[in-house]
């Protein structure tokens, strides 16, 4: 590349990124406002005073902005273990045990993605309203887990396709077992691959709203989309506290970013891991 | 094999563990609890849940639940807010599976929809003799009442009037003991708070927001004579001159320059925040923007007069609120009925409600020291005795909807050229079909 194709490409990738982070820039500003400017219209696009009376608010908010974190983490967690807990064997199993009509099985099993979960949820609220598993945190990831399975299956699957099966028949040379191979053999140079799905549950789980709202009936088990909904409502008409929203955009970001960046390295090689087979 | 065997156990294992941390289900009210005399106080044990809509006013509902809670520590109510947009849903669903809170807070104008479909217990028999009911707020028992069956007592009450700036009255040489009284007097005090120049208008009209605009701009049609919804199938919406009046009289407004461009884009998300600004010299707004203002604008000297009409001193006003209801399945309906008895007594009407400044529920509680020492809250009273609530099963697709035929008319008339006789033709064809499906 030359100096100048150089250059050129680093003004497009500033662009982009600008117009990517301009709203994010925004709603912190928006959250850092004085309250009555944060509600102005017109708006102001820099803020003319720095108050954190929005985090304020927002940290006693109902329950608590620390009981509403503390659910959307706990429900992430749940998930990405229960994820986990599911699509590994799932995949080792598919893509490496001779089971009749795998191929099939494996399609029906992405046949989930084609549906969109939306239309899936009263049927599932019925059903988990009949085994207890409303209003609850665990409920609520087992929910997020049924979404995220069919990408997750499908990149590990695909993953565990990809490693050589010398190094699976050395292992059975030497004695191992199943699980000790998928232990031992399969899961280190999967790791970025484990690594996605990890993050893609997390990042489904964090964001997600609408089941959220749907399976929890009281605001102690409120999550953190759901919360800033209804605190997009605040006011009498419909009315919307903007500083105390953007405060809440703020804050939610934070964790998905962090985690994004910390595991950017792994994410990129396991997304392609699973898309090349 | 025996691996994969475990492997598969395992998985499942994890999902029986997932069933296992789940709760059970409480045994309903029995039959002969049902006719236990309703008290101001909790008669059971045990936390109570409530919910109730955001985007009400939720700090007169935490007002009264904290109330209830002081006096009943045994028996505190945990309020859970729902975002208002998802409530109707919330709760048609959590009533179909059983999952539903002991009592809650509904937009009144959504309760007939409720009552019709079944949904809500019938309390007739357990509240009918009540005194309170007598003076309760008529717009919400109308509401409350469903096939001479009664479903609910109010929680708390917004009322619409006209808010005028009484330093930009001044100003402008208006008289500010003297608020207009007509649609004539209306259009005349804006040209001449318009004409003070800057970035101030004479009036406020929410352009996108039809829940704004049967709050405020409803009235106008009411008190000039006319009728503005379809109650029922074969009910005739729109009906009166009073309609094509004021149509005509906002159409004229927008066309003098006497609102603010940026009005045209309101959808409610900032209507409560306009009048505290201190840039409109008259809008129709509610109660809960005496508090609001003053909290914007320590300094703004405004006052409260009743929403005129076409005639000289006519006035109307649109009654909204809460509604406190007990959705079917509710496992504590005594204690949900002794909360309504609560709400309606003479203490917390005047030591929970007035004391907030918030209306109170019943018309015999407004003379109270409270009130007689705030002028304005007396002003917007008045409103009560001149105020109603629209009745009918499709208020949502009729008025509320931001598709619906309601804010439709109502932006043609604003913003368009349009024949004002073809424009309300076409609304009140669509009032009529959308009726004649409830």
């Amino acid at each position: 590349m030359t100096g100048r194709t150089g250059y050129l490409v680093g003004a497009v990738c500033v662009a982009i990124s600008t117009v990517m982070l301009l709203p994010l820039v925004y709603s912190m500003l928006a959250s850092i406002k004085p309250t009555a400017e944060a509600a102005a219209t017109p708006p102001t696009y820099l803020p003319h005073g720095v108050s954190l009376d929005s985090y304020r608010r927002l940290w006693d908010y109902q329950e608590g902005l620390l009981t509403y974190l503390g659910n959307s983490f706990g429900t992430a967690v749940l998930t990405i273990v229960f994820t986990l807990l599911l699509t590994v064997p799932a995949g080792y199993g598919l893509s490496r045990f001779p089971i009749p009509g795998r191929e099939v099985i494996f399609v029906v099993l992405l046949l989930a993605l084609i549906i969109p979960y939306q239309a899936l949820l009263t049927p599932m609220f019925l059903m988990f309203a009949k085994i207890g598993l409303t209003n609850s945190l665990v409920g609520l990831a087992v929910l997020h887990t049924s979404i995220q399975l069919p990408f997750s299956l499908y990149i590990l699957r695909n993953t565990f396709a990809a490693v050589p099966r010398e190094i699976e028949e050395a292992a059975v040379m030497d004695g191992a077992g199943s699980l000790q191979i998928l232990l031992r053999v399969f899961l280190p140079p999967t790791v970025p691959a484990v690594v996605t799905v990890t993050l893609f549950a997390f990042i489904t789980s964090w964001n997600e709203f609408l089941g959220a709202l749907v399976m929890m009936s009281s605001s102690a088990k409120f999550t953190l989309p759901v919360i800033l909904a209804t605190a997009r409502t605040e006011t009498s008409l419909g009315g919307t506290d903007w500083g105390m929203l953007q405060a809440g955009v703020t804050i939610s970001i934070i964790p998905c970013v962090l985690v994004y960046l910390l595991l950017q390295r792994y994410y990129m090689a396991g997304l392609m891991s699973g898309a090349v087979k | 094999m025996r691996t994969r065997q475990r492997l598969s156990l395992l998985t499942v294992a994890a999902m029986i563990g997932v069933t296992g941390c789940s709760q059970g289900t409480e045994p309903t009210e029995s039959t002969a609890e049902q006719n236990v005399a309703a008290t101001t106080s909790c008669a059971g044990k045990g936390e109570l849940t409530m919910w109730e809509r955001s985007g009400g006013n939720k700090d007169m509902v935490d007002m009264l639940v904290a109330a209830w809670n002081t006096k009943n520590p045994d028996c505190k109510i945990a309020l859970t807010y729902i975002p208002h947009t998802e409530m109707v849903g919330k709760i048609a669903q959590g009533i179909a599976s059983g999952q539903v809170p002991d009592l809650m807070g509904m937009d009144l104008i959504y309760a007939p929809q409720f009552e019709k479909a079944g949904q809500l217990v019938d309390l007739t028999d357990r509240i009918r003799a009540w005194p309170e009911l007598a003076t309760a707020s008529s717009g919400h028992m109308t509401v409350a009442t469903y096939d001479q069956r009664l479903y609910g007592v109010p929680l708390y009450a917004d009322v619409s009037a006209l808010f005028y700036n009484k330093d930009l009255f001044k100003r402008a040489g208006l008289d500010p003991a003297e608020p207009p009284t007509s649609l004539s007097e209306l259009r005349s005090y804006a040209d001449k708070i318009t004409a003070l120049g800057g970035d101030v208008k004479g009036y406020y009209l929410p352009g996108n927001c039809a829940g704004c605009n049967i709050f405020t701009v409803g009235p106008l049609m009411w008190a000039s004579g006319a009728k503005i919804e379809a109650a029922g199938p074969g009910d005739e919406p729109l009906v009166g001159d009073g309609v094509k009046q004021v149509l005509q009289f906002e159409r004229d407004m927008v066309r003098a320059g006497n609102v603010h461009d940026g009005d045209r884009t309101e959808n409610g998300e900032t209507f409560h925040l306009q009048f505290g600004s201190g840039k409109v010299g008259m809008m129709g707004t509610g109660n809960f923007n005496i508090t609001l203002a003053r909290q914007q604008n320590p300094g703004m000297d405004f006052g409260i007069a009743l929403l005129p009409g076409v005639a000289p001193n006519s006035s109307a006003s649109f009654i909204g609120g809460d509604l406190v209801v007990v959705p079917k399945g509710s496992k504590r309906v005594n204690d949900a009925v002794n909360f309504m008895k609560f709400l309606l007594s003479d203490d917390v009407q005047v030591e929970v409600y007035a004391k907030a400044l918030n209306l109170t529920t019943r018309s015999d509680m407004v003379d109270n020291k409270y009130f007689q020492a705030e002028p304005l809250v007396q002003d917007v009273a008045k409103a009560l005795t001149v105020g109603r609530t629209p009745y009918t099963l499709t208020f949502f697709e009729q008025i509320n909807s931001p598709q619906g035929p309601w804010l439709k008319m109502l932006q043609r008339a604003y913003y368009s050229d349009d024949d004002l006789d073809a424009v309300i033709a076409d609304a009140k064809k669509e009032m009529k079909e959308i009726a004649a499906k409830s």
